[in-house]
């Protein structure tokens, strides 16, 4: 933020993570619809009766007053708009929560970010009311890969852009979409996508929201459009993304105990 | 921030110089937990102008920290032996369990002194946005430990703190938990003694209001 603005300024926020700082402080990232993601500091939050404590948990999506500092803006007010509170007593939805916070940390740099901010609010109110998550997570994944210009390629090859038949296709993960069998030879660590994964994918990205959550998946299926999904998603982002892991064995853990 | 000989933490208008033992020891409590430069250097003053059998004192204390404390191996807590007295007090109800994220949880809740059961130290919480994982904690030793308990303990309390993190914990370990056939129980959630209703998260006064009982 810029010294020459207000010296105070308020703004609704999403909180994406905390982490510790001096004293009882913490350091609070958030994600604005102006000025997209930026770190801003909490004093006393470590305090018993600190009055930031509990509007400021990642996932949060709250009013803040914030003080323009050298360094860091500092959280003077915080009130809570909604917690999500479905999703937090819920292993699968939570852990959905804390996947998507860290796709939109690890999609944007300090500064940017502020197109995501819509979409992250729809996502997480989808997902606390607990429809298709499928649809919901994966929906969330293409649209902040089409946000910040990774938009994969799910219709046309990515070496000769002919339109390729969802039976025949292969994947490229680093190349970011299908691969026609006549380019397969130049594309490397190409594999095979299953036909409906692929058509699902397609659904997800150009359909519309409440059509494409209609879409029955069973748990093989979904197995599968997450391997595909967190592998690009990794891909992309370069780095691990860690909460995915935990997605997927919580994913394996509960379909075990669903027999 | 650097650390011993690599630069000044006092910045450019360091009387010491970077290598300097003031400096050294300045530089030493701020990389302690909620030490900012300020107070790293109130201290690093504070011991400067103290006796020195209190500097040794503080050093051996640190060096016996260091090289006698260990995990126990029943709860994982930090303990001068293993069993730990805690684990080791027969006049403990073995049927109860109640699991938390560090040993200072252990210190907080036996400061109530209305728990008398025993404890499971998880060492942290599930944080992927920190890079942990379910592996990276105590939960493989607290499977075994209520595998190996046979039908002596009866309930499971979880007890981590009610964050993201803590209660994405607490329902992870919670659906490993069931699949034993234990009894899972979570701290209650409400309004801190002294708090303003005015001023509550909606979470929490939701749940406050939602466990209300009866007087």
């Amino acid at each position: 933020m810029s010294s020459r603005g207000p010296r105070v300024y308020s703004t609704r926020a999403i909180v994406l993570g905390q982490r510790e700082f001096v004293e009882a402080a913490k350091v609070i990232t958030i994600l604005t619809p102006d000025a997209g993601k930026q770190d801003s500091v909490a004093k006393g939050i470590l305090k018993p009766k600190s009055r930031l404590a509990g509007h400021l948990e990642p996932g949060t999506y709250c009013d803040l007053e914030l003080a323009v500092a050298r360094n860091l803006d500092i959280i003077r007010e915080a009130q809570t708009i909604s917690r999500f509170r479905s999703s937090q007593q819920n292993l699968m939805r939570l852990t959905t929560l804390v996947y998507v916070l860290e796709l939109v940390d690890k999609y944007t740099v300090d500064g940017t970010g502020s197109d995501l901010f819509e979409p992250l609010l729809v996502t997480l109110e989808r997902l606390d009311r607990g429809t298709n998550l499928s649809a919901v997570v994966h929906g969330f994944e293409l649209t902040i890969l089409e946000i910040t210009g990774f938009r994969p390629s799910l219709d046309q090859c990515i070496h000769c852009l002919s339109i390729v038949d969802s039976v025949q296709a292969n994947w490229s993960q680093d190349g970011g979409g299908i691969v026609c069998g006549s380019c397969v030879s130049v594309i490397p660590d190409t594999g095979l996508i299953e036909s409906r994964v692929l058509k699902v994918l397609r659904a997800y990205q150009s359909w519309p929201f409440e059509e494409s959550a209609r879409i029955a998946i069973d748990s093989n299926l979904e197995g599968q459009l997450s391997r595909v999904m967190h592998g690009l998603m990794k891909a992309f982002a370069e780095r691990d993304i860690k909460s995915a892991d935990l997605l997927e064995e919580i994913s394996w853990r509960t379909e075990l105990s669903n027999g | 921030m650097t650390f011993g000989n690599q630069g000044p933490i006092l910045g450019n208008t360091n009387p010491y110089g970077g290598s300097s033992p003031i400096n050294r020891l300045v530089s030493a409590f701020h990389m302690l937990p909620g030490i900012g430069p300020r107070s790293a250097q109130r201290l690093a003053y504070h011991v400067l102008r103290s006796p020195a059998s209190e500097a040794q004192e503080l050093a051996s204390a640190l060096l016996d920290v260091k090289e006698n404390i260990i995990l126990c191996e029943s709860c994982q807590n930090l303990a001068i032996k293993s069993p730990c007295n805690l684990c080791d007090d027969n006049g403990r109800s073995q049927d109860l369990l109640c699991v938390v994220e560090e040993p200072l949880d252990v210190v907080a809740i036996e400061r109530t002194g209305d728990f008398k059961g025993n404890y499971h130290v998880l060492h942290g919480v599930i944080a992927p946005r920190s890079g942990v994982g379910p592996e990276d904690l105590k939960i493989d030793e607290l499977m075994k430990r209520l595998r190996s308990s046979g039908d002596t303990i009866k309930e499971v309390i979880l007890a981590t703190n009610p964050s993201t993190e803590g209660e994405a914990t607490a329902l992870y370990l919670a659906q490993l938990i069931h699949s034993l056939d234990l009894k899972v129980t979570r701290l209650a959630r409400g309004l801190p003694t002294g708090s303003d209703v005015e001023y509550a998260d909606i979470d929490t006064l939701g749940r406050a209001l939602e466990f209300r009982h009866e007087i």
